[in-house]
């Protein structure tokens, strides 16, 4: 039967997924809940939700009714022993180990919200994101703990650091830091919290062009979009063996790295190691994997190594492959198809949508390079920048635009409502990224409107860097852009004017790069310093970035009569 | 001959920067670093911090590493960044 987008759209809607998931108006509704107890309470105790694999090849694998025991597990913990209330911020800063997974949903359990962390973050990307959520709780290991203990001082509203691999041998605890062994708390049954469709569950934060790091709040209620985009954009069905390739420290790796797969009830794979293409394909295989959600960057490194890796491995088992975080190039959809006889399916959403807006859906003829057509019980646009009009006219760029509401929409910034009202237009919600229509209604992605980095699918603020910059001993101006990278999208450039006395050379590019690695990430290090007498600003002070981009891209400057040129 | 060819010190001295630069100081403790321990697979250096390490390496052997000679599994553990760097050292003195 050929592919009726027209037909989907009719019949797909958020009643659809309220329906399923048996919500009527006025219920209670818990992601945690949702997640695993509604499984074991219809006999899919047993069935395997998770296998995890560490990077030393160490198999762990957790049943359905293992995640129950182990979420109230955590909810008891953090509910008795922590004192965590209702809508207290909980941070997660581990690596993708089995208690970031349970964790996440024992925390949602007690009614609290969940913040992870992306666990390479340095000491000030943890401050900004701590101290604007005002967080009362981390969840961390051994290996981490000492950034957050550098944090510390900073975060008066962090009461307690919970390690989870504390060694009774190794070194004490601090004030503040409690030890807690997943393992050895198992929780029959647990009251979990009565939240509601629009109680607050998830704080994502994101980077803006200005400004510090904005934290996207999440309801229990966006449920609905994630269990019905992994249910129809990744085909996600309950005997799948799924495998998500992103880190819960982003919103891929919580709204389909958790919820919307377990939802469904498929096992998950997860893999906690660093990249290697072999041992990718490795892990495809030695589980079965049906079902794969990955990123550009991930696709393109795999296809510098070639056909050979995957040709040595039976993948056979895969049957529907995804890929979100930036344009998929047509290259890359096209190997794809060559290496595994599937389509790379790509998405297109944000933090801020909290699930899958434009797709590719399957069954869908793909064009290669395009992001898709709407999610059909969305209605998507591309509008004019200034006024919100929807553009007709195929091939002619504008802002991608979806029309609000829908369950996974962000309900604010915390503590930025100016900002949050500052992203809707003419009645619809303003995605921040370019697009043209063709006359089949596909969209076709062309840049950010900003000067955020897309960096391997992550988003880094410009802002963010260049402030690290600043505090490095030798820099007295900074400017950050992003340099289109063949396999990245984009890396990290930065432009420094040094302070009287410092003389560039690679010695010092080397401590700079390292400087704002450490502070903020290794996604936010620049991969390139380029060293200049003073950074273009405006008279009033602002950077010019779009000036060093398209001096960088070999583009026309466009006006630069403001630009301070004393 | 260049000091730095000699194996033991190279080996050490790009053990100390990788545990100077990539661990924690709590961390260092905890983590076994010899030449095998595996950096990329086992997370210690990830893929855009392996810019910084060849960056590192390049400058303190006057090398130049080409992007597709550094690739994770050539980053993988101290003997194998060794046997990539003796390569550029050799192809650099014939």
């Amino acid at each position: 039967m050929s592919f009726d987008y027209e037909r989907m759209c009719h019949e797909t809607t958020w009643e659809v997924a309220r329906e399923e998931l048996r919500y009527t108006d006025g219920d209670t509704v818990n992601i945690g809940y949702l997640c695993v107890d509604v499984h074991v309470e219809a006999g899919r105790g047993e069935k395997l939700a998770l296998i995890h694999e560490g990077h030393d090849g160490t198999l762990r694998q957790f049943t359905f009714r293992d995640l129950q025991q182990l979420t109230n597990g955590w909810a008891e913990f953090l509910r008795k022993t922590v004192s965590i209330r209702q809508l207290d911020r909980v941070c997660l800063f581990l690596d993708k180990v089995p208690e970031l997974y349970i964790g996440f949903l024992g925390v949602l359990k007690t009614g609290a919200v969940v913040e992870p962390l992306f666990s390479a973050f340095g000491e000030d990307a943890l401050i900004a994101r701590m101290q604007d959520s005002r967080a009362t709780a981390i969840i961390t290991q051994k290996r981490h703990v000492g950034k957050v203990r550098k944090a510390k001082d900073r975060l008066p509203d962090l009461k307690t650091i919970i390690v989870i691999d504390h060694d009774e041998d190794g070194r004490k605890l601090k004030e503040g830091e409690i030890d807690y062994r997943m393992m050895d708390h198992r929780v029959d049954t647990f009251p979990i919290a009565p939240t509601y469709p629009e109680t607050p569950s998830v704080l994502h934060y994101t980077s803006g062009t200005t400004g510090a790091p904005k934290g996207a709040m999440h309801v229990h209620g966006s449920v609905f979009a994630q269990y019905l985009t992994s249910k129809l954009v990744l085909d996600i069905k309950a005997d799948d063996i799924y495998w998500c390739t992103a880190d819960p420290g982003w919103v891929t790796g919580t709204s389909y790295g958790i919820i919307g797969p377990w939802v469904l009830g498929a096992t998950q794979v997860v893999l906690d190691a660093g990249y290697s293409s072999d041992r990718w394909y490795a892990t495809i295989e030695r589980h079965h994997v049906t079902v794969w959600y990955t990123a550009p960057t991930a696709i393109r490194m795999l296809m510098k190594d070639g056909f050979e890796p995957v040709r040595r491995r039976t993948l056979t088992s895969l049957r529907h492959m995804c890929s979100v975080g930036e344009p998929l190039n047509p290259e890359a959809v096209r190997w794809g198809y060559e290496a595994f006889g599937l389509w790379f399916h790509d998405t297109f959403w944000q933090t801020e949508t909290g699930s899958i807006v434009i797709t590719n859906l399957p069954g869908m003829p793909v064009k290669p390079g395009s992001m898709g057509r709407p999610f059909p019980a969305l209605t998507a646009a591309v509008v004019e920048p200034k006024t919100g009009e929807p553009i007709t006219e195929p091939g002619r760029v504008g802002l991608i635009a979806i029309r609000p509401p829908w369950p996974s929409l962000m309900r604010t910034y915390w503590n930025n409502t100016a900002t949050y009202y500052s992203k809707f237009l003419n009645g619809w919600y303003i995605c921040g990224d370019q697009a043209s229509l063709d006359k089949d209604g596909y969209f076709w992605f062309c840049g950010r409107d900003d000067d955020v980095i897309n960096t391997g699918g992550h988003l880094v603020g410009p802002f963010e860097i260049e402030s690290a910059l600043l505090e490095h001993p030798a820099v007295a101006e900074s400017a950050a852009i992003g340099k289109p990278d063949p396999v990245n999208m984009e890396v990290v450039k930065a432009f420094v004017a040094l302070k009287p006395g410092f003389t560039p050379n690679a010695d010092l590019e080397l401590d700079i790069m390292n400087y704002v690695r450490k502070k903020l990430s290794p996604l936010a290090m620049p991969q390139e310093i380029e060293f200049v007498e003073k950074v273009p600003k405006t008279r009033s002070g602002k950077i010019l970035r779009r000036v060093l981009k398209a001096k960088e891209l070999g583009q026309p400057i466009g006006d630069i009569s403001t630009m301070d040129d004393d | 001959m260049n000091p730095v060819s000699k194996g033991a010190s190279m080996k050490q001295m790009i053990l100390d920067y990788i545990k100077n630069e990539y661990l924690d100081e709590d961390e260092a403790e905890d983590v076994d670093l010899n030449e095998n321990t595996p950096l990329i697979s086992g997370g210690i250096v990830d893929s855009f911090s392996m810019v910084s390490l060849k960056r590192f390496l390049e400058k303190k052997f006057e090398i130049s590493i080409p992007d597709n000679e550094a690739s994770p599994e050539a980053f993988d553990t101290v003997t194998s960044i060794m046997v990539l760097v003796n390569r550029h050292l050799a192809k650099k003195g014939a």
